[in-house]
């Protein structure tokens, strides 16, 4: 078989984006939407997942790509951290994403074609920072909930993947680019550069087309090489 | 047997490669410490005496076996040596190694091949000789044994160096592969991954404050010192890994865990989404 242009199209396909990081999921939306898609775009809390959801597959009748973008930021040194941040930072960035999954799959186990889904995740979920406890805690587990799902829906069709994002131009709410060290983080990445909503769709398309039917329980890093030098 | 017991080596032997100095010496140390008859190799004889010296006068068994790793003929005339001198080879360390000659100023489209040839030779099939050598003689004396590989940090992350941790990067993939290969005898192979380990104590104070810039930059705030891969050489040499196969073992002050950003870099929560 060649490799054409159809591997990213995705007419006729019923995408859900879900989540609270409005710019991720503006540009995952925007990217589905450019390869053909129809697209739902669901900004909203991870609380509202349980009826939002339901409303948006319903509506549709089928859901063939979920993409979710959850985050939440929180730093604090190990002996600041109470039950209740733990949890609200478990909830946002790693809760949320497993019961979207739920719902969707549900849907998709419906249809009997399968599906595909991608989380968006962070780079944190493999490494440490200081007072990262529980953010990367939380992302290390969204890592591994793509790998055990990716073996439990893989016998019915169903793709899950993750990109695991780096240092976005968004992420105020953890580097402040006007401190030294905060500038030193964003050049840490080898293209010298935070990386931008637009960087994320095309992955997101590849991974949600009929060109990555093979590919399932990967996360991929989309942070400009950050991971990958010393 | 106790779980101190199973880290004792009496009567093995261990073959060291790189033995003549920094950390090959100093495993060589610790696996004559834990009680093996070391065979000390290296391309310089008086340094590989010096460290078999250093041994006996210890108290300990040892012997200088000199030996270019780059050649497979010598190595493997270094291990019938080592039968020679001790009938039987238990332990490998396959550390020598160097990344002196690929610490070149080329950009990446110009960089020779006789350099990348020489870097692979001396960090990569160096490995496959002294695996491969070891592999027949533990076969053949049929009680198994265990093979260790000395990689670099370099090798899990790109680095100007270039050829040296793609070598090293092979090193790791020799590892597991052989880990596979030989684990129906009895032969475990696994690899250690140091990552900025000083060779020996600084040679003056002005070297002592540039290794201290340096480990700076490290999570635990220094670099990390020969003698501390002696005691991880001696688990994996020993019996007390005896389920252990196949592995990195990363021992690089936490480097490798983080480099997201300047080891000072503590993110705050500049503003609490949450509100």
């Amino acid at each position: 078989m060649t490799i054409n242009v159809d591997h990213y199209d995705l007419s006729g396909r019923n995408a859900i984006v879900i989540g609270n990081l409005q710019p991720a999921v503006d540009a995952l939306a925007d990217a589905y939407q450019t390869a053909g898609a129809m697209v739902t775009k669901l900004l909203c809390h991870p609380d509202e997942i349980q009826k939002r959801l339901p409303d948006a597959i319903g509506a549709h009748g089928s859901v063939d790509v979920l993409a979710t973008a959850f985050d939440l930021f929180h730093a604090q040194p190990l002996a600041a951290i109470r039950a209740h941040d733990l949890a609200d930072v478990m909830t946002a960035n790693c809760a949320s994403q497993l019961w979207a999954c739920q719902l969707a799959v549900a849907a998709m186990r419906h249809q009997h074609h399968g599906g595909n889904i991608v989380l968006l995740t962070h780079v944190l979920g493999e490494r440490g920072l200081p007072h990262t406890a529980t953010y990367s805690a939380a992302h290390g587990a969204v890592h591994n909930l793509i790998r055990a799902l990716a073996q439990e829906l893989a016998p019915s069709k169903i793709t899950i993947n993750g990109i695991a994002l780096g240092w976005m131009d968004w992420m105020t709410d953890r580097i402040d680019a006007n401190e030294p060290n905060g500038a030193r983080a964003l050049r840490f990445p080898i293209i010298k550069r935070a990386g931008r909503a637009d960087d994320i769709g095309a992955m997101a398309v590849w991974l949600s087309g009929d060109g990555a039917g093979y590919v399932t329980g990967q996360i991929f890093p989309l942070d400009g090489g950050l991971t990958q030098h010393l | 047997m106790s779980n101190l017991a199973k880290l004792r080596l009496d009567g093995r032997t261990a073959i060291v490669t790189g033995a003549g100095r920094g950390l090959g010496r100093a495993m060589a140390k610790a696996l004559a410490q834990a009680g093996a008859r070391v065979v000390c190799s290296a391309r310089t004889q008086t340094q590989i005496d010096e460290t078999a010296a250093q041994i006996r006068d210890a108290g300990g068994t040892a012997v200088a076996v000199r030996c270019d790793v780059t050649d497979s003929v010598q190595v493997d005339r270094l291990v019938e040596r080592s039968i020679d001198a001790f009938s039987r080879l238990d332990v490998m360390i396959a550390n020598a190694g160097g990344g002196g000659a690929g610490r070149g100023n080329w950009p990446f489209w110009e960089f020779p091949d006789h350099v990348f040839d020489s870097v692979l030779a001396t960090n990569l099939k160096s490995n496959f000789y002294c695996d491969r050598a070891a592999a027949r003689q533990m076969v053949k004396q049929g009680h198994g044994g265990s093979i260790v590989n000395v990689s670099s940090g370099t090798a899990l992350r790109g680095n100007r160096t270039f050829a040296y941790p793609t070598a090293k990067g092979g090193v790791i993939s020799l590892t597991k592969s052989a880990a596979t290969m030989l684990a129906e005898h009895d032969i475990r192979v696994n690899v250690i991954v140091p990552g900025f380990v000083q060779q020996r104590p600084p040679a003056d104070e002005q070297e002592a404050e540039q290794r201290a810039t340096r480990g700076a930059r490290i999570p635990v705030r220094r670099l990390g010192e020969w003698w501390e891969l002696g005691p991880l050489a001696v688990y994996l040499a020993s019996d007390a890994s005896r389920y252990v196969t196949g592995h990195s073992f990363v021992i690089d002050g936490g480097g490798l865990a983080g480099g997201l950003a300047p080891v000072d870099f503590v993110p705050s929560t500049i503003r609490d989404p949450r509100l």
